[in-house]
């Protein structure tokens, strides 16, 4: 729906101006930021902690230190990350397997934070189709990752893409709400148009329905979007930003015709 | 402010029955209609009072029916109306009478005729409050973007209406939500009552009567909507003679006809308008722009048939389409009404009106690419059966009575496809059933006191559709789905609506007026969008959505200066709504099954002052509006169960219209608003994920947009002017000071210095000059 407000904000762009405005921000107390994706074919995985800034204020380039944080699966098994670079953490070995609940705990100043992500049965990313655009001349191509979605199962999708050298920056989600157990063929759309002779480089990423969830609520913030930005419900306890995300992830490299 | 409602009921009905004194002299009914000399066209609230009987007097209803009751005897009857010079007729009164009187407006040259004697303080006298009736005559004055008179655009001016801003159809009353307002032409429900996004209103102007809004405090006639009614009544058509009337604009063209199909017997109109805006995109570099489509257009029709002197049937429809088509993508919506009426006169006390009517409001979302083709499609169909019967038992009483029945359909988002990448899943109707009983009653009480006061009983009932209803708990997780069959009755909501409204006239032209009302909404729009958009859901009360609620008090104080030729009004009120929806935060507002896990319940309430200065004659006319007000809400799970501002908040709201007639060819209009910025949330800092940085959010809505302000001019130049011929322009100039009005405000980061947030203002028009040439012959 997001979509169609902007393209309803096309005919707005043909009269409309805009212009930079003073306007006083409020600034609300640094939150502390967990961004944590294990991925199913990995076997070290990484945590990165960095702290929220003031609205003029600039990014910590040293991130976070002196957290302790703990990675364990349903069965009990556990590994603990351990700081490598400022605000980077690493686990040691660490298998990860499908259908299992994960639990990350972190304990930072004191404070204890939690999250828990269930590891997707991975869908596998067949192909990628490339059709004839609607925006911007002949030669533009809109991107279809191919896929056979499972019947009875909710299934997530989130997606990344690269264009020749360039990392496409925006929020990509699908999900078979309204395609369960068919051939998955709805195009993404991200801020990067691929032309013929381009390569293009898709990955995907089957999450769980609250990384879902946080993504979708994180794309409301989107100018055009929700009327009533608010931060998004991430899955992890406690006062703070950002997700963790036990994920499969497969990639696909084709030369746009 | 509890009381027992079955109770009140009984309470208000014996109240009612036993305020008819009657006495055993021999009285008369005299009754008929009061219509225009020049079309025929029935008077809506046209006058008639008796020479001899200081104060007695009666108005003519809707269809231009009027009633008195008068001992035997000679009378002199003066019938008047704004605009109209008043007719005397001498009546010998030894029984019941029928008597139908047509009045005409004044000749040419009106400059020293003094239209009619009829007394200019009924604001003073009447016992409503809160209500705002426009003037046609300065409707077609005051100036207006694209030059396309509007009614909607003309009410915000008055206090206590708000503008939901630039591009922006939707209009706040006393802190309501859009969907709060109860928008009938000709008695149908007009769900979305804008084109193009808002920039005009669905109504065409040249096809519309009258429009009145009552702010809240509705006789009980009228239900369904917390905030206001919008009652507009179509044209029925030129009894006397053929006419056709027109404008051509720069974005815009409308050509009317009506006329007689039997003269004084019956009648028809037809009233079409479409815009042609896409055609400047043909000038855009952008070669998809070039190829898209963005136009609305509209059609009015009526036609009306006396049968005898006791029956007239009236038939009228709407039909209007907006298309936004860009390569690959289009959307569709409008509305559809059509209403069946059928007055009839039982006797010279009894007028009775039944209205069948449909409603329906469609829009249609349109994917296409190589292969594939989706639609989104929403319908929303009611059918509406109301039967209203006026009683005049004696020249202190008007009552009216009788029921309403509404049975509505809602497809929300039906998706389908050409092709089988998706599940084309077939989404039942929502159907409900909105059964109501009504009476009320207009009561001259005594030369100083008038009193309207009513009661109002709604039954609301979810029917089974033969699909799941899925039922959750506060914190929005599914709890339980349900199986009703078609039709089966789920669940029935039971309300009673008392009204009051009482007016004291402690002097010639002052007075102090009170009232209090309970009204009930049973469907709701459900919009998370910066403003409002077609494609926002409407859905009906249901097992986890209860009906709002909201019980208003008011007080206002009114006074006519200088021989009525300055009203000055003050009114305050406050407002206490149950049952108020919003979407929790960072909600999934697509049309998925499970919808009302999305959304939180709360309660609201707003307050205000509002103060209206206006003078109403000589060359110069206009008024100045002002409104202080506060509207907050506090829903369970958002803003830490605080009370936050809603979003239609405005501290401040001034509207300023002046219209200055040079002469009998040049009038000059202008306005100015300027209003506080709609309460928003603005990020309170700044965090990156995977190096792309987003923003934090605290409070909900506790922070303004700036504030708006605009001046808009226009000058009507009537060229010709004659019985047969009538033709004038219209000049004027949109925000003819060029401020930039906010219209939403982004944030980003600043390329030049690290570290810093930019907000950038997105502001819609800075100064829209418009022609428009008007014609009628």
């Amino acid at each position: 729906m997001t979509r169609i407000i902007s393209y309803i904000a096309l005919f707005f762009v043909l009269l409309s101006c805009q212009k930079e405005i003073d306007l006083k921000y409020k600034d609300a107390d640094p939150k502390p930021v967990f961004e944590c994706m294990v991925n199913l074919e990995d076997t070290i995985h990484t945590l990165q902690i960095t702290r929220s800034v003031s609205l003029n204020g600039v990014y910590q380039v040293d991130g976070v230190t002196g957290a302790q944080a703990t990675l364990s699966d349903d069965l009990g098994n556990t590994t603990v990350f351990t700081g490598i670079a400022p605000g980077l953490y690493q686990s040691s070995v660490f298998h990860l397997d499908e259908g299992r609940t994960y639990t990350l705990n972190i304990t930072l100043d004191g404070k204890t934070y939690t999250a828990t992500s269930v590891m997707p049965y991975q869908v596998n990313l067949d192909d990628l189709q490339f059709l004839p655009g609607s925006f911007g001349g002949d030669s533009t191509r809109i991107i279809v990752p191919l896929r056979q979605d499972p019947a009875g199962v909710d299934n997530f999708y989130r997606f990344k893409v690269r264009i020749n050298d360039e990392i496409d920056q925006s929020i990509m989600l699908q999900s078979d709400e309204l395609s369960d157990g068919l051939l998955q063929q709805q195009p993404i759309f991200g801020s990067l148009t691929p032309k013929i002779g381009d390569t293009c480089t898709v990955t995907m990423f089957c999450i769980d329905e609250n990384v879902y969830n946080y993504f979708f609520a994180l794309l409301q913030n989107a100018p055009g979007g929700s009327a009533t930005p608010a931060n998004p419900p991430g899955n992890f306890s406690g006062d703070c930003l950002g997700y963790f995300s036990a994920q499969s992830r497969q990639s696909l490299t084709e030369v746009v015709e | 402010m509890r009381i027992s409602n079955y109770g009140c009921l009984a309470l208000l009905t014996g109240f009612i029955l036993c305020s008819f004194s009657t006495f055993s002299q021999e009285k008369y009914g005299i009754s008929g209609t009061i219509s225009d000399e020049q079309t025929g066209e029935g008077l809506i609230g046209a006058k008639v009072r008796v020479l001899e009987l200081n104060g007695v007097g009666a108005f003519a209803n809707d269809y231009g029916f009027y009633s008195l009751t008068l001992t035997g005897g000679s009378y002199h009857l003066i019938f008047s109306a704004t605009g109209y010079q008043s007719d005397t007729i001498t009546v010998e009164l030894n029984s019941d009478q029928q008597l139908n009187v047509e009045i005409g407006q004044p000749v040419m040259d009106v400059q020293e005729v003094t239209v009619s004697a009829v007394k200019k303080d009924d604001n003073v006298r009447n016992a409503q409050m809160g209500v705002e009736t426009l003037d046609p005559q300065v409707l077609a004055k005051v100036p207006v973007i694209f030059g396309e008179k509007d009614i909607i655009k003309t009410m915000q001016l008055t206090p206590g209406i708000k503008s939901g801003g630039d591009g922006n159809a939707g209009f706040f009353v006393r802190g309501g939500s859009a969907d709060q307002n109860l928008i009938l032409l000709d008695e149908a429900p007009v769900y979305n009552a804008s084109h193009l996004l808002g920039f005009f209103s669905t109504f065409n102007s040249d096809a519309i009567k009258s429009a009145t809004i009552y702010k809240g405090g509705q006789p009980a006639q009228f239900g369904g909507r917390l905030a206001s009614v919008l009652d507009v009544r179509m044209n029925e058509g030129n009894l006397k003679k053929f006419g056709v009337s027109g404008g051509i604009g720069l974005i815009s063209s409308k050509l009317n006809i009506e006329g007689p199909i039997k003269k004084d017997k019956s009648s028809f109109l037809i009233s079409a308008r479409r815009t042609y805006a896409d055609l400047f995109l043909k000038l855009s570099n952008d070669e998809n722009l070039r190829n898209s489509q963005l136009y609305f257009y509209d059609l009015n029709a009526k036609i009306n048939y006396k049968i005898g002197d006791k029956d007239r049937i009236y038939l009228s429809g709407y039909f209007g389409r907006d298309k936004l088509g860009i390569s690959g993508f289009g959307i569709t919506w409008g509305n559809a009404t059509g209403t069946l009426r059928w007055n009839h006169i039982l006797n010279s006390k009894l007028f009775s009106n039944t209205s069948f009517i449909v409603s329906n409001y469609i829009y249609d979302i349109n994917i296409k690419s190589e292969d594939i083709e989706i639609t989104i499609g929403s319908v929303l169909q009611d059918y509406n059966l109301k039967q209203e019967f006026q009683y005049f038992p004696n020249n202190r009483n008007k009552i009216s009575f009788g029921f309403n029945a509404i049975h509505h359909g809602i497809v929300p988002g039906q998706i389908t496809g050409s092709s089988d990448a998706i599940n084309a899943e077939k989404i039942p109707s929502r159907l409900s059933l909105e059964n109501a009983v009504f009476i009320s009653d207009e009561w001259t009480a005594s030369d100083r006191i008038n009193v309207i006061y009513g009661v109002r009983a709604t039954a609301f009932s979810l029917l089974g559709n033969d699909a799941n209803m899925y039922i959750f708990d506060p914190q929005g997780n599914l709890t339980d789905t349900m199986r009703y069959a078609k039709n089966r009755f789920v669940k029935t909501y039971v309300n009673i609506e008392p009204r009051l409204s009482a007016s004291f006239r402690y002097s010639a032209a002052a007075s102090i007026k009170a009232g209090y009302a309970r009204n009930v909404q049973n469907v709701h729009l459900i919009s998370n969008s910066t403003s409002g958009s077609p494609t926002d859901i409407w859905i009906p009360s249901s097992l986890n959505i209860r009906p709002e609620i909201s019980d208003q008090v008011s007080l206002g104080w009114f006074k006519n200066f200088a021989d009525n030729k300055y009203e000055f009004s003050s009114e305050i009120y406050y407002k206490a709504m149950q049952n108020q929806i919003d979407y929790k935060d960072g909600a999934n507002t697509q049309a998925n099954e499970v919808l009302e896990g999305e959304l939180r319940y709360g309660i609201g309430r707003a307050y205000g002052l509002e103060l209206y200065f206006k003078k109403t004659s000589g060359k110069f006319t206009g008024w100045i509006s002002y409104t202080l007000s506060r509207t907050e809400r506090k829903i369970n799970g958002i803003n830490n169960n605080e009370w936050y501002k809603a979003r239609q908040d405005r501290t401040h709201d001034v509207s300023l219209v002046g219209i200055y007639d040079i002469n009998d060819k040049l009038t000059l209009s202008a306005t100015f608003v300027f209003y506080t910025g709609n309460a928003v949330t603005f990020p309170t800092g700044k965090y990156q994920l995977d190096g792309q940085t987003f923003y934090v959010y605290s409070s909900r809505n506790a922070d303004r947009m700036p504030a708006y302000h605009r001046s808009d001019i226009a000058l009507t130049w009537v060229t010709k002017k004659t019985e047969r011929f009538e033709s004038s322009w219209n000049f004027s100039i949109y925000n003819f000071y060029g401020h930039q009005n906010p219209y939403i405000i982004t944030f980003e980061e600043s390329e030049t210095q690290p570290g810093k947030t930019n907000a950038i203002q997105t502001s819609l028009f800075r100064m829209v000059p418009s022609v428009s040439y008007n014609f009628r012959f």
